[in-house]
């Protein structure tokens, strides 16, 4: 083989080779054992038909906490973190004080790797000696106003899952900004112009100009943000270990779990591949709209 | 006139407000990284450490292994990022250049690849590093992240809109296609293959689950492992734990990283539009 063919036919080898073994083989294997009661170092794997899907569907109420979950943060994050980031990406376009100094705060915790951006959290939320509880007590004291209560954040099943969605906005703003900032900049400056000229409002410019011109951005940030956030995982593995009583468990959390603590990777793979599924359904449903939203 | 000045006035104080909450956490971190365990539960609270030392951070780095965490970090890191960039590269260009059978469903195969959740093939991947016997190497941690559909796709793109003369040119110049794709085509898509590298590495460093399940033992744990592990089952007996001086070295490197390329990074993370 010459060296030219050898260079061209490598590539397709390599890529064919690489995600065969690693991606396409894995999905199928994936789906086949999901059918099964499996793990590799059990001994009683047996088929176990649909009882794996079964099972969660209509027994696990973990599974279902997981769903609830995960449904739960996602919307918290997908919702409020795209409204956030448009209007401090619009208020940033528009800043003309030290700009570049907010942006850096902005998009500071982007590149705050995860873990420990979450250890981080977990320690100023720590109900008793946490920063935040101890900080606004000791101001509302200070203030003479009635003292702040020990908010339970990371200890109480009603606080827990608004503190991991805190950090979730927190921790994804940046890369929204990012790309709706990008947006916003290449909107054409003589648009708001013109605007201004005819009198209209900086409200109304940004409902009538800014946010029409960047709507594929806005549909990119709110698919992506869907799409990642179901397979949420470090934030509640760090802050909450998914308590308390299961309140924070994600279905990312629920699969390494069941796999990796209790061994069965069967029942683990069933929810992967629903959890596969959900993701491209709804993945579908949101193209579908944003394809909707154009012709409109 | 007025109306607006005050209007933006008020925008900008709101917007303000906003960049010192995003920055606290990270403040706080650094601070709290130098004061002793005990001082964190005093109150009322010190802003400031009492006594600046370094010896909780040397305790970390030491005691608790994050030295070598760090160094294993650095090197799967850094290798995932050129393998993937390179080899993104490499197959993006023959895909654009040549024909060969298969060529079509190949290409759509990788992009399809994109839609994979990473979580559901942890599972699988897992499965095959345990038949290899590779739990706890380098290798499991490095080879599944090696390549990824979407560098392939991103570096694709960029070079369908660039004109082929010049490889021509130098085809006809009698260069070899080894020689041409690394003195022609690598330097026209310095840009994307620089963007690829920023979010391969930023997803590389701070990746946990996949790391977590095939790389436990203490010589071969990564710095989001190991950190999570340490936070997870903290000693509270262990009076010289800071959990604050352990989050700072995890997120040092890239922190630092990003004053100093700050431009550069948030320029690749618009281009991919992904992290």
């Amino acid at each position: 083989m010459t060296s030219r063919n050898l260079f061209i036919y490598g590539a397709p080898v390599l890529a064919g080779g690489f995600f065969l073994v690693w991606y396409i083989l894995p999905i199928g294997w994936v789906v086949g054992i999901s059918f099964w009661d499996y793990s590799p170092i059990g001994s009683n794997n047996a088929p176990a038909g649909l009882d794996n899907f079964r099972e969660a569907l209509f027994e696990d109420h973990v599974f279902w906490a997981a769903v609830r979950n995960t449904v739960y943060f996602t919307f918290g994050n997908v919702v409020l973190g795209t409204i956030l980031a448009l209007f401090i990406a619009n208020g940033l376009a528009r800043l003309k004080l030290v700009r570049r100094f907010a942006q850096t705060a902005y998009f500071m915790p982007t590149l705050f790797s995860v873990v420990a951006a979450a250890v981080v959290w977990e320690e100023i939320f720590q109900p008793r000696f946490g920063i935040l509880n101890n900080g606004l007590y000791y101001i509302t004291d200070l203030l003479g106003l009635p003292p702040f209560p020990e908010i339970g954040w990371t200890t109480t099943t009603e606080w827990s899952m608004p503190t991991v969605i805190l950090f979730g906005l927190w921790k994804f703003l940046g890369i929204r900004i990012i790309i709706l900032l990008a947006a916003i900049e290449a909107v054409p400056r003589d648009l708001y112009e013109a605007a201004s000229i005819e009198g209209g409002s900086r409200w109304q410019q940004f409902r009538y100009i800014t946010i029409p011109m960047i709507k594929p951005a806005i549909w990119f940030v709110v698919i992506a943000g869907v799409i990642n956030s179901f397979q949420v995982f470090e934030p509640m593995y760090v802050i909450t270990d998914g308590g308390p009583l299961r309140s924070t468990i994600s279905i990312v959390m629920l699969i390494t779990e069941t796999a990796f603590e209790r061994q069965r990777f069967g029942y683990s793979a069933s929810i992967s591949v629903m959890l596969f599924l959900t993701i491209l359904a709804v993945t579908a449903v949101l193209f579908w709209l944003r394809s909707r939203s154009d012709e409109i | 006139m007025d109306r607006v000045f005050r209007q933006s006035a008020w925008a900008s104080l709101v917007l303000w407000a906003g960049a010192l909450v995003m920055l606290f956490p990270a403040v706080w971190m650094v601070l709290s990284a130098f004061k002793s365990p005990q001082e964190l539960l005093d109150y009322p609270p010190t802003f400031l450490p009492q006594a600046w030392s370094f010896e909780y951070i040397q305790y970390i780095w030491t005691e608790r292994n994050f030295g070598r965490m760090m160094l294993n970090s650095v090197f799967v890191s850094t290798t995932v990022t050129l393998l993937t960039v390179l080899s993104s590269a490499y197959i993006a260009h023959v895909f654009r250049e040549f024909r060969f059978p298969l060529r079509r469903p190949l290409f759509y195969l990788i992009i399809a690849t994109t839609m994979i959740p990473l979580p559901v093939l942890v599972l699988p991947h897992f499965q095959i590093v345990y038949w290899f016997g590779w739990l706890n190497t380098y290798q499991a941690l490095i080879l599944p992240y090696a390549l990824w559909g979407f560098g392939v796709f991103l570096i694709y793109q960029f070079l369908a809109g660039f004109p082929r003369d010049l490889i021509e040119a130098a085809r006809i110049e009698g260069a070899s296609e080894r020689q041409i794709f690394q003195y022609i085509v690598l330097p026209l898509i310095k840009s994307p293959c620089v963007a690829l590298g920023i979010i391969t590495f930023l997803h590389q460093w701070e990746s946990l689950l996949w790391p977590l399940i095939a790389a436990n033992s203490p010589d071969m744990q990564l710095l989001p492992a190991g950190l999570a592990a340490l936070s997870n089952n903290a000693i509270e007996s262990a009076d010289l734990f800071n959990p604050y001086s352990a989050a700072l070295i995890a997120a040092f490197p890239l922190l630092v990283a990003f004053l100093i390329f700050q431009r550069m990074i948030v320029k690749g993370i618009a281009m991919t539009g992904i992290k």
